[in-house]
């Protein structure tokens, strides 16, 4: 019991442990920058990361895409010098494996379970100062929803939420 | 006095493989965290999990356990007369350090896995067991798959001394097997994979006649219906080659010839849901040439099916559901053996 619980005790250990891909982690969010920002320059958010270590980048990217073009609030364009702002970072899903007998790793196999990443930074175009922050909640899967869409869900749903805030309080300033 | 020695001695060998669990748990572990805190781009991960088992066979339960298509359905399990020791509650935990390595030939992944199985109210029978492994995809529809598998000192129980029912002692068998696998995608539905494995069994003092040196070879199939569903056809043939087949007169050759052959389907039932079904028939063909041997002109045939439920719940953790039955019958026994295991887990990923 005792050794289980030393065992236990080290797994915990880890917990607080997770990567941060060299970006900043520093929570910004800077409601009246965000207020004037209408167009956005999305980039390639695997972030020159090994693609087995980051995988679905291009698909997430696609997914915040697709939600912010939606809401209407926000503009995507194709050069960066065309935006107000640049969402820059790492995003996307990392797989692993578990069980004892079976080979797993490169291919795996459909034993394979998916953890999201998504550390993103809003940057103003022309300063590259940081508007708005994001850094991905881990958390309970909803049971039909994949992890890509979870991340991107993610990232579109705190974007708008401060977006409209930013909206809102800039509004009332006036 | 004897009884008491015999427990005492077989507590001992509990608590050193124990330790040994407890030991390569914890400097796996270590290992871990400071690559994580000091490093965290490098490609390490840390995989950590634990099951608990209900199984009627506490004498059956590893080897029901390791029967599958990569695992090692032919580790040695007591005589068929001899099992059936009882019930008991098993916690499995385990342990998987793995490390990614790119590189112009291809991308690399070595990993290094701990499982125990720790027995509640047999705790003789609690061992541990560790798997090394290197696999190297030379492109994205070529991998090579390579394992060092180990169970050391691993109590199979009382087994006769001499065919004597008088003379009953703790048979204990070390297994090192080396395992390479060459997985070809020949097309979007149609995977081959080539199995072959060696090793030796070194069993302990009294038994040492049944030390065994094995080869494996096989094929497997498998057919991807989709991204998310597989069929999987497998078929082994394994020799296993028994030091007692050149002392004729102990007439305990357990040298074999064995069958394997499986069928299994993967499907992702919702997203996040995975359904496992498994199917597996072993024959194995005991090959004394000693009329005299128990075993002469031997078989033991196996059923096996098992299926499991694993469910993600969170980005890091996933539960598991898992139920297994075994039946086995030999020819030189009149009694069927059964043994069924089922587990509720759950996996971190740290």
């Amino acid at each position: 019991m005792l050794r289980a619980m030393v065992v236990f005790a080290l797994c915990l250990s880890l917990l607080g442990c997770h990567r941060t891909f060299g970006i900043p982690t520093d929570l910004v969010q800077d409601l009246p920058a965000l207020a004037s920002v209408r167009s956005v320059y999305i980039e390639d958010l695997a972030h020159g990361e090994d693609p087995h270590l980051v995988e679905g980048s291009d698909l997430v990217k696609e997914k915040i895409k697709e939600r912010l073009v939606q809401s209407g609030r926000f503009t995507i364009v194709d050069a960066p010098e065309e935006a107000d702002a640049a969402l820059t970072g790492v995003a996307g899903f990392q797989r692993w494996y578990f069980g004892m007998e079976s080979f797993y790793g490169l291919e795996g196999s459909l034993n394979t379970q998916y953890s999201g990443i998504g550390m993103l930074r809003l940057l103003n175009s022309k300063t590259k100062e940081p508007i708005w922050t994001h850094e991905y909640e881990t958390g309970f899967f909803h049971p039909t929803q994949s992890v890509v869409d979870r991340v991107a869900d993610q990232v579109a749903d705190k974007l708008l939420s401060a977006a409209t805030l930013a909206d809102s309080k800039n509004q009332a300033g006036q | 006095m004897l009884h008491f020695l015999s427990t005492l001695g077989r507590r001992k060998n509990s608590l050193f493989g124990l330790k040994s669990i407890a030991a390569g748990l914890v400097l796996l572990l270590s290992a871990a965290s400071p690559v994580f805190a000091a490093a965290p781009n490098t490609s390490w991960s840390a995989t950590g999990g634990g099951s608990l088992f209900y199984t009627d066979d506490v004498a059956l339960f590893s080897a029901t356990r390791r029967s599958s298509l990569d695992g090692d359905p032919s580790q040695p399990v007591l005589d068929v007369s001899r099992t059936g020791i009882g019930k008991d509650m098993v916690f499995e935990p385990y342990v998987r350090l793995s490390r990614l390595i790119p590189s112009s030939l291809g991308e690399t992944e070595l990993s290094v896995r701990v499982r125990g199985f720790i027995y509640a109210t047999n705790p003789e029978f609690s061992q541990g067991s560790i798997y090394l492994e290197a696999i190297h995809g030379f492109t994205p529809h070529t991998v090579l798959r390579l394992r060092y598998f180990t169970a050391p000192d691993q109590l199979l129980g009382l087994t006769e001394l001499h065919g004597s029912e008088d003379n009953l002692q703790d048979m204990r068998v070390t297994s090192h097997l080396g395992t390479v696998r060459l997985d070809h995608r020949l097309s979007e539905h149609w995977e081959i994979q080539l199995l072959g494995r060696a090793g030796i069994r070194n069993f302990n003092e009294p038994f040492v006649q049944r030390d065994t040196l094995l080869w494996r070879i096989g094929p497997h199939l498998v057919y991807h219906l989709n991204h998310h569903a597989r069929v999987i056809l497998g078929y082994h043939y394994e020799r296993g080659l028994a030091e007692g087949r050149h002392e004729v007169e102990l007439h305990d050759d357990a040298s074999y010839v064995h069958h394997f052959a499986s069928i299994g389907i993967e499907a992702d039932l919702m997203e996040h849901l995975e359904l496992e079904l498994d199917f597996h028939y072993e024959r194995n063909n005991f090959t004394s040439g000693n009329p005299e041997d128990e075993r002469f002109n031997g078989h033991e045939n196996i059923f096996l099916g098992s299926g499991r439920l694993s469910y993600q719940l969170t980005d890091h953790t996933a539960l598991t559901f898992m139920v297994q039955r075994s039946n086995r019958k030999q020819n030189f026994h009149q009694t069927h053996d059964h043994n069924t295991n089922v587990s509720m887990g759950a996996v971190y990923r740290f």
